[in-house]
């Protein structure tokens, strides 16, 4: 049987869970509520420093966001969520590079992190340089061999450095699995249309 | 004879590596049209032309029988009737009447007639295996395929074009199928043809081999490159006019529509206003031609006067393109199509905007604006579009992406790989056989050995390849073929699901590729059924109108038992292969839920849990129905089992298990079964290592590709690959396997494959895995050995009969990825394992055979048929049989009304569990108004049982009573007909009334369902009502398991010496339904003779009250009450004080009286739980831990246990077992804890609401706690 917590402990896990459910609810305010209770109870945890920060991020408080991310950071220096979403708020107010160092940081400690990949891969996009993504891409598709959305990026990626026969493979992959995926079957046009001329 | 297919009708020579592919597969091809008759000359592929075939004395044969038949169409027709006859309310067909019109209908009635002899000339020296149509809805096609499929042989029209264009343009039903099967370009096309009213089973979405050219990557040249090409200016724009030869629609040619002369000019005027930039491209129809009904040698007069045409109207010379497809596509910015037409997509595919001319805009079309192309109806639209596109390079942009969107939809896969899907498909059609012996046609079996007749046979089976690929529906197929092939006639039947109510059944007539099927169209619920009775009276009809010689079931899922019945009833003899566990198992193929191969059925109960655990959720009130259904259905079962003539069993392990739970037939036997042998392909040139692991087969638990990959991850990757290939059943399960592979490790999925993909793919293998948890005698593994690939396979069921340990392959535990690394491990450590391996392969059964094996036997039923020396299972003599003077040890009395299915079921258990035939059973049936009368009058005359018939409900007193006085035994037994007996009841119950002279009555142990208690004596409480003590209890509970004295017993299942019976006056027929047992028992006290309980006697009562039962218990009690209330002595607390039990009445949280029983007895399941969790048996725990609830239902110590229960559930991941678990506690004893522990497992079951609402409630009770005073200032601060 599981020990039952303690007071304080035990209200902390009551009011996390609670506000992690809200959160996914989409009741926003409730959310904010009990992870705050969760907060007073246990202020060095990270987990409602996190959910705090996730909230405030959604909802565009930037300062706010950046304010619990940081004390998540600092209360657990191993939270790649923290440095995910700090990566976001560097991504969000146009710190492109700043916003690609938290994200690799978040990706060493954690290479299954999907936002912060995600997160990379855009913002890398964006600074037309979707080749740093490519050895987290990779990382990533060897512990999640049939991520398609994750495969396309990189297929993007090599395609942007030049690396053609290797984008071809990664979108023959996925056109194998979803011959209707017209997204990678323009690149693929892409490519083998560049190849023809 | 050569395996042949002939392509008659398709010209294009972009069908060439369809034809290359069929040849390579070992075909012999006869082509009637050119180009591609002389481009697969050229390519050196051995084909014949059908020309060859047509002998002078054909067509002299052929005008005579036109002559003949003109002469009577003349003489029966006037002229002006037969155009009468010939017209439609689109107007007439033919453009020409009287003479002229019979004078063009009997050439074509010639070409019919020719056709169809020739065709007989081919199949004479031809072993023909499919026809392969081109587009045309010509007279000439259709008398082919009906005569082809009257001959067995299937046709498949690869439909170029022809469902693209509006119905009405070609004269006959277009959108009519008359092939026995179609490919379609894309869904598009599909759905127009069901809409009108075409069967979808027959439509295969392929796409085209026609565009695959135009994906590969040399159709992709550019613009100038094709205007080079055609001799344009690379450097001006590019108009493409592609003009149709629809009926009247002719380009320029044959401009006879003023309509479409009308859109041509208009044409060329949109054009001349682009300016004198822009150049015309004009591409005829290359059936225009064709139909201008000119020779090639005119074509060019034909240009010139065209020329002339378009020079008057101010266009000068204009290019032509004549064949040039794709320069001409891809040398144009915009293309013009005339009305629907397959250029439409070719030129979407080469991504050039595209413009529509309509030419009926009321008729259905195949493509619309939907589509991204432009749709002009008027010439201002068009002139507009054109000017827009020509100028604007982004227009065009805009315009090809709309059109690459729409696609797939109208090109399936719209991948340029057609050609292998219509291969694969023609293959499919054709049989794969390429080394099976030359099958011998129609034709050629009138010369077979006439000694033996050919048969008429019906192979059944629960669905067919039209609708599943599974092993079953294969091997029903290759049976049906190796029969035919054989010379005996073979129908297929097999029921198809479809949406009706549940007692509509009906019969179809079909071919699937030539083979005559019959399909039963019923309620997808039969699937689920034992019986289905509205099948009955149209199979007998069915079988009186198309008599059969001998039906060979492959499975009766669906068909179900009263399938065998009819044919029993019309005495045609049946033989059962038994190609799975469904008739024993509910789960059809023996697997626990632990993933490992169940032993078997030994009790129903076990049945009942698998069933809970596979569906999850069952309601405990409907636990007695599906116990009920589970009982019903092992007996029918078993009865069934005893129908057949032969039952066939694939594997010895299936019949072993088949004969260990008693689901046998006098005539039962071990036959192996064939399978369909192809061509295995040579293995290519290669170093080893490393070495190349395949798994084939569906993908979903139980072929256990996760035992796989697990084993895999612990190989040596730098040697090794793993190839999985196959569908994906299970997504879920699939995404969690893949996810499970450890980085590095080569593991490569590669989709599922297709019969002809199978040679590929073993060629590439060096070592096939099958990793399954539960088979029978796996397909799969016959065709890797036939492949000569050694097997690595789990040593269960049938599998260690196929794959012999370290002979032709090796042989790992049972669900222990461990062992299977290790075994994985061996080949990658000693290579040569595999050659060694290779070596010991045995060549596998074929399925000619397999038939020739099975023949014989069918032979030998009907020859014992004919003596009249049919065994009849089924008839055997009942017990008490010719008995009629001798005084039987006991009857059994089951009074019974209405019920049915109950009293069946009771009956079957007595014969099933009633050793030795020195009883008789007395059904006394009072008046009911179900199938009761007639299946007791059919019992009767099977001499089964004896039965008496009340016009009325007299009661169940009355009844035994009635019961009582026909019976011949020394001992009664009354029994209840919900009951089902089990092995050894009545001896036990016999025994027990031996055991002293003063024991008069004797009860049996009565279990629910579920074993537990419902029946262990009765007892009266202190205030003197009555119970059944023990009720709910475990079986195994010491309490319930002592023979022991009672006040009364039950007479559910109670034994009377028959003469004390009597000497007690028997039943009180004053109680009406109820206490009239008890009433019994204490007469038989009062007479000094003891009652007791027999727990040895193990009855289970499903206690499915019978109609009127309990409906006077007020009056029974009364007057009970005014006969023995003195008499009666409560006694509960003496026995619970005997058995070191307790009871205390409690209040519950609800205010509801309950009670505890407090137990000093070991929960022996308790502790066996506790030591199975503690060694991580966790399922084995859960089990027990279940049971251990059940052990006392009252017993305080259960809310451990369920706590336990639930922890372990959690630990297992059955979050919803766990949650209800917690929920029932928090029910019992709310507490913050259980509370939260439900938010957390709804919270994982990701139902958020039931988890805010139960960590809500946690809260709300953890504040209201003694420390909440802290905590409210804690949150406060």
């Amino acid at each position: 049987m599981i020990p039952r917590p303690p007071g304080s402990r035990f209200f902390f896990e009551i009011c996390q869970e609670l506000g992690e459910c809200y959160a996914r609810l989409g009741e926003r305010d409730k959310a904010m509520s009990n992870f705050s209770q969760a907060l007073t109870q246990i202020p060095d945890q990270d987990r409602p420093l996190l959910g705090l920060g996730r909230i405030s991020l959604l909802e565009g408080r930037l300062e706010q966001a950046q304010e619990f991310f940081q004390r998540a950071a600092e209360v657990n220096a191993q939270s790649d969520e923290a440095l995910s979403g700090l990566g976001d708020i560097c991504a969000a107010v146009g710190r492109w590079d700043e916003a690609l160092a938290k994200y690799q940081q978040a990706l060493e400690i954690n290479p299954k992190n999907r936002d912060a990949l995600m997160g990379l891969a855009e913002t890398a996009a964006s600074l037309q340089q979707s080749p740093r993504a490519i050895p987290f891409l990779k990382k990533y598709l060897e512990l999640h061999l049939i991520d398609f959305e994750v495969l396309l990026r990189l297929a993007s990626a090599l395609y942007q450095e030049g690396r053609d026969s290797e984008a071809l493979e990664a979108l023959e992959r996925i056109l194998l699995f979803h011959p209707e995926n017209l997204e990678a079957a323009a690149l693929r046009e892409k490519i083998n249309h560049k190849s023809d001329q | 004879m050569d395996k042949t297919i002939l392509i008659y009708g398709l010209p294009q020579v972009e069908y060439l590596p369809l034809i290359r592919n069929l040849a390579d597969q070992g075909f012999k091809l006869i082509i009637n049209a050119t180009p591609l008759a002389q481009e697969a000359e050229a390519a050196g592929l051995s084909c014949r032309g059908w020309e060859e075939f047509i002998s002078p004395k054909i067509q002299t044969q052929a005008q005579r029988e036109v002559s003949r038949l003109s002469d009577r169409l003349f003489k029966s027709l006037e002229p002006e009737i037969a155009l009468k006859a010939f017209s439609s309310p689109l107007g007439n067909f033919i453009p020409v009447t009287g003479q002229e019109f019979f004078q063009q209908l009997l050439p074509l009635l010639a070409n019919e007639i020719t056709i169809v002899e020739t065709l007989d000339e081919i199949l004479r020296h031809h072993d023909l295996r499919l026809i392969l149509l081109g587009c045309d809805n010509d007279c000439n096609q259709r008398a082919l395929v009906n005569y082809a499929r009257l001959r067995g042989v299937p046709s498949l029209h690869l439909a170029h074009g022809l469902y693209s264009k509006p119905r009405v343009h070609i004269a006959g039903e277009v959108d009519r199928l008359y092939s026995d099967y179609i490919t379609v370009f894309g869904a598009r096309a599909r759905d127009n043809m069901v809409a009108s009213g075409n069967p979808p089973e027959r439509i295969f979405l392929t796409g085209t081999p026609l565009w695959d050219p135009l994906y590969s990557p040399g159709a992709r040249m550019a613009a100038q490159e094709a205007r080079r090409r055609l001799g344009l200016d690379p450097d001006r724009p590019v108009v493409l006019f592609c003009s149709s030869y629809s009926e009247g629609s002719s380009a320029y040619f044959r401009y006879r529509s003023w309509r479409m002369h009308a859109i041509h000019e208009a044409v060329l005027e949109a054009i001349q206003q682009l300016g004198p930039q822009v150049q015309l491209l004009v591409r005829p129809h290359p059936n225009e031609l064709r139909r201008a009904l000119v020779s090639p040698e005119d074509f060019s007069w034909l240009v010139e006067a065209y020329q002339r045409w378009l020079t008057q109207k101010g266009m000068g010379p204009v290019q032509l393109s004549l064949g040039q497809k794709i320069p001409a596509l891809r040398a144009a910015d915009v293309v013009i199509v005339a009305d629907q037409s397959s250029m439409i997509p070719e030129a979407m595919i080469l991504e050039r905007p595209t413009i529509m001319l309509t030419l009926l805009k009321d008729f259905a079309t195949t493509y619309t604006e939907a589509d991204g192309i432009v749709v002009a109806e008027e010439k201002t639209q068009l002139t507009e579009a054109l000017e827009d596109l020509i100028t604007y390079p982004a227009a065009r942009e805009a315009m090809v992406n709309r059109q690459n969107a729409a696609l797939p939809e109208l090109n399936f896969g719209h991948d340029g790989r057609a050609t292998e899907r219509v291969t694969a498909l023609a293959l499919e059609l054709a049989g794969r056989e390429a080394d099976a012996a030359p099958a011998p046609r129609k034709k050629s079996l009138k010369s077979a050995d006439k000694s033996k007749s050919k048969l008429n046979l019906v192979i059944a089976a629960h669905g067919f390849l039209s609708y599943n690929r599974a092993g079953t529906e294969i091997y029903t197929h290759d049976l049906a073929r190796a029969m035919q092939r054989r010379g005996h006639q073979v129908r297929v039947m097999y029921p198809i699901p479809v949406n009706f109510a549940h007692d509509d059944c009906f019969l179809v007539e079909g071919h699937y590729e030539g083979l005559p099927v019959v399909e039963i169209l019923s309620s997808p619920l039969v699937h689920f059924l034992l019986r289905h009775e509205a099948l009955k009276p149209v199979l007998r009809q069915y079988f009186l109108d198309h008599p059969a010689d001998l039906v060979h079931i492959q499975h009766l899922m669906g068909l179900t038992v009263s399938f065998l019945e009819v044919l029993q009833e019309l005495e045609i003899p049946v033989v059962l292969t038994a190609n799975d566990y469904w008739v024993l198992c509910k789960q059809v193929h023996l697997v626990s839920p632990a993933g490992k191969v169940c032993e078997g059925p030994e009790t129903i109960d076990k049945c009942v849990d698998c069933v809970c655990r596979h569906q999850g959720n069952i309601p405990e009130e409907q636990l007695p129905q599906l116990y009920y259904n589970l009982a019903d259905w092992r007996l029918t079962q078993r009865r069934a089992m005893r129908l057949p003539e032969l039952v066939l069993c694939p594997s010895r392990f299936l019949l072993e298990v088949y004969q260990r739970y008693d689901f046998v037939n006098e005539r039962m036997i071990h036959a192996p079964q064939g399978a369909n042998l192809f061509t295995p392909a040579a293995r290519p040139e290669r170093d080893v290592p490393p070495i190349i692991f395949s798994y084939l087969g569906g993908i979903y638990y139980r072929k256990g590709l996760d035992l796989l990959v697990e084993a895999f991850n612990q190989v040596d990757t730098a040697r090794a690959e793993l190839h999985v290939h196959g569908d994906i059943a299970a997504p879920d399960y699939f995404n969690e396997v893949m996810q499970s592979v450890l980085p590095g490790k080569k593991v490569t999925y590669h989709g599922g494959y297709s019969p002809a993909d199978l040679p590929g793919i073993l060629a590439r293998t060096d070592v096939a895995v099958v990793p399954s948890r539960g088979e029978n005698y796996p397909f799969v593994i016959r065709e890797i050995l036939h492949a000569r690939v050694p097997v690595v396979a789990a040593n269960i069921a049938g599998i260690p009969e196929i794959v012999l340990d370290r002979q032709n392959g090796l042989l790992f535990k049972e669900n222990d990825p461990q062992d299977l690394a290790a075994k994985l491990a061996r080949f990658i450590d000693r290579p040569e394992l595999i050659e060694e391996l290779r070596a010991g392969i045995q060549p596998m059964k074929s399925m000619d055979q397999d038939a020739a094996d099975i023949e014989p036997y069918y032979r030998d039923i009907l020859a014992r048929r004919a003596q009249g020396s049919r065994p009849v299972t089924s008839a055997r003599s009942g017990p008490g049989q010719g008995l009629t003077t001798k005084e039987l040890e006991a009857s059994i009395i089951i009074p019974v009304f209405n019920n049915f299915p109950l009293t069946r079921q009771c009956l079957e258990s007595i014969r099933q569990y009633t050793s030795g035939d020195n009883y008789e059973v007395i059904v006394v049936d009072n008046g009911s108004r179900d199938e009761t009368p007639e299946f007791l009058f059919q019992e009767v005359k099977a001499g089964r049982v004896r039965a008496l018939f009340n016009q009325q409900n007299n009661g169940f007193a009355k009844a035994c009573n009635q019961g009582a006085r026909a019976a011949r035994g020394r001992n009664l037994v009354f029994l209840n007909n919900d009951t089902v007996v089990t092995p050894g009841w009545l001896a036990e119950l016999l025994a027990g009334g031996r055991q002293a002279e003063d024991i008069g009555i004797v009860g049996a142990k009565l279990l629910y369902p579920d074993d537990t208690v419902q029946h262990a004596g009765v007892v009266f409480t202190q205030l003197k009502n009555v119970a059944h003590i023990y009720k709910n209890f475990d079986k195994d509970h010491p309490a319930v398991n002592k023979v022991r004295e009672y006040q009364a017993v039950t007479a559910a299942c109670l034994l009377i010496k028959k003469d004390l019976f009597f000497q007690a006056g028997l039943f009180d027929e004053r109680y009406l339904n109820g206490i009239e047992d008890l009433d019994l028992c204490f007469k038989i006290r009062r007479m000094g003779y003891r009652v007791i309980y027999h727990p040895r006697s193990v009855v289970y009562h499903l206690e499915a009250q019978t109609p009127g039962r309990g409906a006077k218990e007020e009056q029974n009690s009364r007057l009970f009450v005014s006969q023995w209330h003195d008499t009666v002595i409560p006694d509960d607390f003496k026995y619970y004080q005997e058995d070191g039990l307790h009871k205390e009445t409690v209040i519950t949280p609800d205010g509801e009286r309950s009670y505890l029983i407090y137990d000093s007895n070991e929960n022996i399941f308790l502790t066996e739980g506790l030591q199975l969790r503690e060694q991580g048996n966790f399922n084995k725990a859960l089990e027990c831990l279940q049971r251990a609830l059940k052990f006392n239902p009252y017993d305080p110590r259960n809310l451990e246990i369920a706590e336990e229960l639930a922890d372990l559930h959690e630990v297992v991941g059955n979050y919803g077992d766990a949650a209800r678990y917690y929920q029932m506690l928090a029910e019992k004893q709310p507490s913050p804890h259980y509370y939260f522990k439900l938010g957390i497992l709804y919270k994982k079951l990701e139902n958020f609401p039931e988890a805010i609402e139960n960590l809500e409630k946690a809260k709300e009770l953890l504040t209201g706690l003694g420390d909440s005073a802290a905590i409210n200032h804690a949150v406060a601060n």
